[in-house]
């Protein structure tokens, strides 16, 4: 793998990684990671968890949501859940898990 | 003047990539086989045209940066690497299939088999990119393409039944062989709506430095430009259909096309449609080589331009070259050009809607294209391409075998 | 340069442009760091045939890792660039070092130096402007 360096996360390979809790349920994809810019540094605020990983990226997200709404789709938890940088634990970044339940995350 | 300039390129990517050896065989091949039937596809595949290249133009434009640009930054390495790397494909048949008419029309005046001229043609196409700039290959191929008026003058001068002509462009279910007359609307789909043609008009803007006052022009252009290579597809099909159909000959080979402007333009006829297939083969072999190239540096974010010299860029000019020489080698193979021409055409459909899909999410992206995002018309016209494309690309398998026969 | 990055959409697989407007390559990978109780940081942006390869599967990647190793012009088969060097942040992403002199021009060089530059004509074609 090229993760080989220490402490080294390749976010292209994060990109599309299936996401648990600490209960080991699912709670989705890794679909897009925020940055903040401090000085010289790019720190990660958030990762952007959710079930529509290619919609998102396409950016017809309202529209591809909108169909599914309208086919009966319970497509109101589509919005991906905005899991700031300390409540994910990367240290095996190919099993990146929660270090809170998802409840939790909801009731923030 | 630069205007101008700019709706010139338009013409001739509309000559070099309308008329070329894929439209010139399957428009003869329609005429032939079902009349005026089949008008309607190449009717229906240029307005789709007309508004994928406007677009591309106002991409570029906007953004600087071109279709294959945008769809890597915008859509991501796993999805781009699926329509480019079946595009590499496509393109070195079309090639091939272009290596192949310019050898054609070199055979009708010589006499002189076709692998004999895959050689030195290729090598003629590498030097012309090699040392021509642009404007020259533009300007060249522009008022030599203008050869191709003659298969409009042939047409007019056989006078035609207009309303059949017409009744042509309204679609309609084939009376006869109908595997057949899918097949051929399917090929005419896929020559009409090139790929190529958004890497090498996009790039072309980008190369010549248009910006938000070019739009203007880019909407003349993509007009302009591809109706009048419209016009020329359906004159060789209106000429097919009067001479071909007729004598019920249906064009199993080059040779049979060539027959069509004989009754009309008498002794010059043999020779203008060689000189058309010559130029508009010779064109289209030399944008779609650097389609490829154009395509392949702005995937991988290489340095790119033709009006560099080769060696500034040599990952750029090294693509063209394996293209051409990819090309012509499978010419060499003894491949029927007529077959590898149909082939390529109908692989084209297949994968439209991989390559036009993004259209819908760059031109809607205004990082993009500002505050010049697609209207509604435009959307339309795109998600029914897609839609339309998708249909096309599910049956043609299976049309390739009961069809193409 | 703004403050809050979507990473994937405004930086990942975007354009890598030198002082001279030079294309050095799409930006293929980027690297965090990332320890335990410290907020993860972007430290590289990566450019190479190998960092691709390994986002289209492991198969990929051991055959890339394979050719770099035996066919490979560059000192090192990723182009990193630190992200303390990035200006200015777009579409595209500019980076504050000489591209020509880079590895992410190694295959340029190579290519010129071996073949392209050999054919006749390569350098007295006239340019443009």
């Amino acid at each position: 793998m090229s993760t080989s360096k220490k402490n080294e996360v390749k976010l292209e390979l994060l990109l599309g990684t299936r996401v648990v809790d600490s209960n080991g349920a699912r709670v989705g994809r890794i679909e897009e990671v925020l940055a903040d810019r401090d000085g010289d540094e790019l720190l990660v605020t958030h990762y952007l968890v959710g079930r529509y990983g290619l919609f998102e990226r396409f950016s017809i997200y309202h529209i591809g949501v909108g169909l599914l709404r309208y086919l009966g789709s319970r497509a109101q938890s589509a919005k991906p859940h905005r899991i700031p940088w300390d409540k994910l634990d990367l240290s095996d970044a190919a099993h990146p898990r929660l270090t809170c339940s998802i409840d939790d995350l909801k009731s923030r | 003047m630069k205007k101008f300039l700019q709706v010139a390129l338009g013409v001739v990517t509309g000559i070099g990539g309308f008329l070329e050896v894929g439209s010139i065989a399957t428009a003869a091949e329609a005429g032939a086989s079902f009349k005026y039937a089949l008008l309607w596809s190449i009717a229906l595949g240029t307005i789709c045209l007309i508004f994928l290249v406007e677009m591309t133009g106002r991409l570029a434009a906007i953004s600087k940066h071109a279709v294959a640009d945008a769809v890597r930054e915008r859509l991501g390495f796993p999805f781009a690497v699926i329509p480019r790397a079946a595009e590499i494909i496509v393109n070195v048949m079309v090639i091939g299939a272009e290596i192949g008419g310019v050898s054609l029309a070199l055979k009708f005046i010589t006499g002189i088999d076709v692998r004999v001229w895959a050689i030195p043609v290729t090598l003629l196409i590498w030097l012309a990119i090699w040392a021509g700039t642009l404007d020259f290959i533009e300007d060249a191929t522009s008022i030599l393409g203008l050869v191709a008026i003659a298969f409009v003058i042939a047409a007019v001068k056989m006078h035609p039944d207009t309303h059949a002509v017409l009744r042509g462009f309204i679609p309609s279910a084939p009376r006869h062989d109908p595997a057949h007359y899918w097949y051929i609307a399917v090929g005419i789909l896929g020559a009409t709506i090139s790929p190529y043609m958004f890497h090498f008009y996009g790039s072309g803007a980008i190369e010549d430095k248009w910006d938000e006052d070019s739009l203007g022009a880019n909407r003349i252009t993509s007009v302009l430009g591809m109706s009048f290579g419209a016009v020329m597809s359906v004159a060789v099909l209106v000429c097919a259909a009067l001479v071909l159909a007729p004598r019920g000959i249906e064009v199993a080979r080059y040779e049979q096309a060539a027959l069509i402007l004989i009754p009309a333009l008498g002794r010059w006829g043999l020779p203008l449609f060689a000189a058309t297939l010559g130029v508009c083969c010779f064109g289209a072999a030399i944008e779609v080589s650097l389609a490829t190239a154009y395509m392949l540096a702005q995937t991988l974010g290489w340095n790119w331009g033709e009006n560099k010299k080769p060696d500034k860029e040599a990952r750029f000019s090294m693509t063209y070259v394996v293209m051409l020489l990819l090309g012509g080698a499978l010419l060499l193979t003894g491949i029927d050009p007529l077959k590898l021409t149909m082939y390529a055409m109908a692989l084209t459909a297949v994968i439209l809607p991989l390559i036009v899909l993004p259209f819908v999410v760059l031109l809607n992206d205004e990082t993009y294209v500002h505050e010049h995002t697609n209207g509604p018309i435009g959307n339309t016209v795109v998600i029914v391409t897609i839609v339309l494309a998708s249909i096309v690309a599910i049956v043609t398998i299976p049309l390739e075998i009961v069809g193409g026969g | 340069m703004k403050t809050h990055y979507h990473l994937v959409r405004e930086l990942l697989d975007n354009q890598l442009v030198d002082a001279d407007k030079r294309n050095l390559g799409k930006i293929d990978g980027i690297a965090l760091h990332v320890a335990h109780g410290k907020q993860p940081r972007v430290t590289h942006l990566e450019s190479g045939a190998l960092i691709l390869a390994g986002r289209l599967g492991p198969r990929w990647e051991r055959f890339v890792a394979f050719m770099t190793r035996h066919f490979g012009v560059r000192k090192n088969p990723v182009f990193r660039v630190p992200w303390s060097k990035v200006t200015k942040t777009g579409i595209d992403i500019y980076i504050d070092i000489d591209g020509v002199k880079s590895d992410a021009f190694a295959w340029e060089h190579w290519l010129d130096d071996h073949l392209i530059g050999r054919l006749p004509l390569a350098h007295e074609h006239i340019k443009e402007e």
